[in-house]
């Protein structure tokens, strides 16, 4: 079953506003467990979501801090006047931790989509092409262009200047000549875009046709019908208990 | 002119790119002194490139160690390590920092601390090595890419570095520059800069002379001494 | 009629500057393989620029003379019209490729032009036969080496389906593996007939051209049968 682009958008969408408006730990473990089944039916790789794993220490760090500052709670571990964990905090930790999981989850749905799919979904919500031109454009030279900083922070480190060790004076000196070969190459790229734009029609006629398809089918409908009562419902419930 | 030697030594260093199955570098040990010529050939993403990189401290070894004067690379600064290693990039336009080829040329010396007659005479001495003093008012934008090329190279030479590594650096010059490109690298060669060149161009590296290492897939594959 | 037609062309970027072409005249039959040999700065990619009408329609300057492209005149022709006669691939390949994946790249010109979908992907069946890259045409540029993206900016140059085609220093960031690949499909291109306007300075290329000329400071110096310049001119050189 292959669904249409604009429905995978649709159930990201759900899941990640039921993340962020619900703080309570009970209701996001839910959710998560939607969020995975909800992936394991588009047959998303679950992989990503163990790369995360070496931030587990980040959050007990962050458990940590938040007991010294979160008042409430029984307190469980405690050095004089001072509550190192309570039991306050490990909820609330884990809470965020449970909200950034989901969130985690529909960007996977995201980025399970086709790039050019979801741009041609832009397109036909009426978002003016010029528009779904640049962010392609973005898409495309945005990883290119950090490449290239890199270089040249590299490079003039290696031309002797110690980045660390630059007097307050001379920061601005130094910035001035990183930012010199980069704003040369954003420019020469405009120019050379624009004329290869030309050579390829771009905008020539008022209206283009498109390679891909993308149509929703009757399941598309039953599935975002299908979602957005059920989301419903799920916030209607909530709100009740 | 004796220059301070370096000694770059490589033990059993492999490297992969996040998101990459087959590692770019694997299981390379070598060593280098200055004073040598070293030619690294290979094919395109054979990780001829990715090699200098890991000389340069600019990438880290997931396995093995890269030690320059039997000190781990890592624990120099980048601007020691440029002290050491001169490494002009594969893309001039990358490391062209100022609005004259003289500035361009003077920009490392300066912020050495280098002044007044000792920086006219070494700006100079670099500029007329490879043909560049009257271009020396010229926007460095402004040249076409071969010229460009060699900017960046007298730029990086004129810090005399003991060791100079050149990545592809035919790519854009004429068979004119090439032939100045030769000599001057096999003058410098002589007077005891190591010089290593990444580069796939048969004839260059044929005519450069010195050690050639072939690389393929990521692993040495030959070593061959010429003349 | 000429392929393509070169009458006395002269071209400087600014009014009082020395001309970058001086007064060129040559002219090529359909399927003919023409070499342009010359240093760094001898007007190769202005010339290039020239022939393709990027000169005048896109770059002001000082332009004299004229270029016919299939008869028809570079300055009175709309650059999209030339685009269908004509086709340049840059040295450069990163700056050719615009879309996220292959397939979509080579489908983005045809797309400008209104072409159907239908007849779209049957083109790119096509082109990527030719050109050997089915299996690239899920892939993101990005993820590319050299060759290959060379590879797909030339596809996305025949996809527009051109009987001229400029290579502007095409092979000259290729190592050999992958040039070959590029010299193969050019050889491919010469037995359909296709016009071809050759620039190079590593001489790589030289077993495809029909004859040849060396520019130098926007002149031809030295034009014939493609031994005689290239023997004249690398082994002098080199």
């Amino acid at each position: 079953m292959k669904l249409d682009v604009r429905t995978k958008l649709v159930i990201a969408a759900i899941l990640s506003t039921l993340a962020i408006i619900y703080q309570n730990a009970v209701v996001l473990g839910v959710v998560l467990i939607i969020t995975i089944v909800a992936l394991a039916l588009l047959k998303v790789s679950l992989q990503s979501f163990f790369d995360f794993r070496k931030l587990i220490y980040l959050y007990l760090v962050l458990i940590v801090i938040q007991s010294l500052f979160i008042r409430g709670g029984e307190p469980l571990i405690t050095i004089g006047e001072l509550h190192l964990l309570t039991t306050e905090s490990i909820i609330y930790g884990i809470a965020i931790i449970l909200r950034f999981l989901i969130l985690i989850g529909s960007g996977l749905i995201l980025l399970s989509c086709n790039l050019s799919e979801m741009l041609l979904a832009m397109d036909r919500m009426h978002i003016p092409y010029e528009i779904v031109f640049m962010i392609q454009i973005g898409i495309r030279f945005i990883p290119v262009l950090i490449n290239e900083l890199s270089n040249i922070f590299d490079t003039i480190q290696l031309r002797g200047v110690d980045l660390r060790k630059v007097y307050k004076r001379k920061v601005i000196r130094v910035y001035i000549s990183i930012f010199t070969p980069l704003i040369y190459s954003i420019w020469q790229k405009a120019e050379q875009l624009s004329i290869l734009l030309e050579l390829r029609g771009f905008r020539r006629y008022p209206t283009r046709t498109y390679y891909r398809t993308i149509s929703m089918g009757v399941i598309d409908y039953i599935i975002i019908g299908l979602s957005l009562s059920l989301a419903v419902i799920f916030v209607v419930v909530i709100s009740m208990l | 002119m004796i220059k301070p030697m370096v000694n770059i030594n490589l033990n059993n260093v492999s490297y992969t790119y996040s998101g990459r199955l087959e590692p770019a570098v694997e299981n390379v040990t070598l060593s280098l002194d200055s004073g040598e010529i070293t030619a690294i050939t290979g094919l395109n993403g054979s990780g001829k490139s990715t090699l200098a990189r890991l000389i340069l401290g600019l990438l880290k070894p997931q396995e093995g160690q890269v030690c320059l004067d039997n000190r781990p690379v890592n624990s120099y600064t980048l601007a020691e390590v440029g002290e050491k290693i001169g490494y002009v990039l594969q893309n001039p336009n990358q490391m062209l920092f100022n609005t004259t080829v003289y500035n361009e040329v003077a920009f490392g010396l300066r912020w050495k601390g280098m002044k007044g007659e000792e920086l006219k005479a070494r700006c100079n001495q670099y500029l007329e090595l490879f043909h560049l003093w009257p271009l020396r008012n010229k926007l460095p934008f402004n040249l076409s890419e071969g010229q460009k090329q060699m900017v960046a190279i007298s730029a990086v030479l004129a810090l005399e570095p003991s060791c100079l590594i050149l990545d592809e650096p035919t790519k854009s010059i004429d068979t004119l520059r090439k032939k100045i490109l030769i000599r001057v690298l096999r003058d410098i060669g002589c007077l005891g800069t190591g010089i290593i060149v990444i580069s796939h161009d048969r004839s260059f590296v044929d005519a450069l002379g010195g050690r050639e290492i072939n690389m393929v897939k990521g692993k040495i594959t030959a070593y061959e001494t010429r003349r | 009629m000429k392929a393509l037609r070169v009458e006395n062309l002269t071209y400087s970027y600014a009014a009082n500057e020395k001309p970058v072409l001086a007064d060129l005249s040559f002219s090529l039959n359909q399927g003919d393989a023409l070499g342009v040999i010359g240093l760094n700065g001898s007007g190769k990619t202005t010339l290039s620029f020239c022939l393709c009408g990027i000169i005048p329609h896109y770059l002001r300057g000082t332009m004299k003379g004229s270029v016919y492209i299939n008869g028809k005149d570079t300055r009175t022709t709309p650059l999209h019209q030339l685009t269908l006669e004509i086709g340049i691939v840059l040295q450069d390949p990163n700056i050719q490729l615009l879309m996220p994946t292959v397939e979509d790249d080579l489908a983005f010109g045809l797309e400008n032009q209104n072409m159907p979908p239908q007849m779209i992907g049957e083109t790119i069946d096509r082109i990527c036969d030719l050109t050997g890259i089915n299996d690239l045409r899920k892939e993101n540029p990005n993820h590319l080496s050299g060759g290959e993206k060379q590879l797909v900016a030339l596809s996305t140059v025949l996809a527009m389906n051109p009987s001229i085609i400029i290579f502007d220093e095409s092979l000259s960031m290729l190592d050999d593996r992958a040039a070959e690949k590029i010299l193969a499909i050019m050889q491919k291109l010469k037995e359909t007939n296709t016009t071809m306007v050759i620039i190079d300075h590593t001489g790589k290329s030289r077993s495809i051209y029909d004859h040849a000329f060396v520019l130098k400071e926007g002149m031809i110096v030295n034009r014939g049968s493609t031994e005689e310049i290239v023997q004249a001119y690398f082994s002098s050189e080199v």
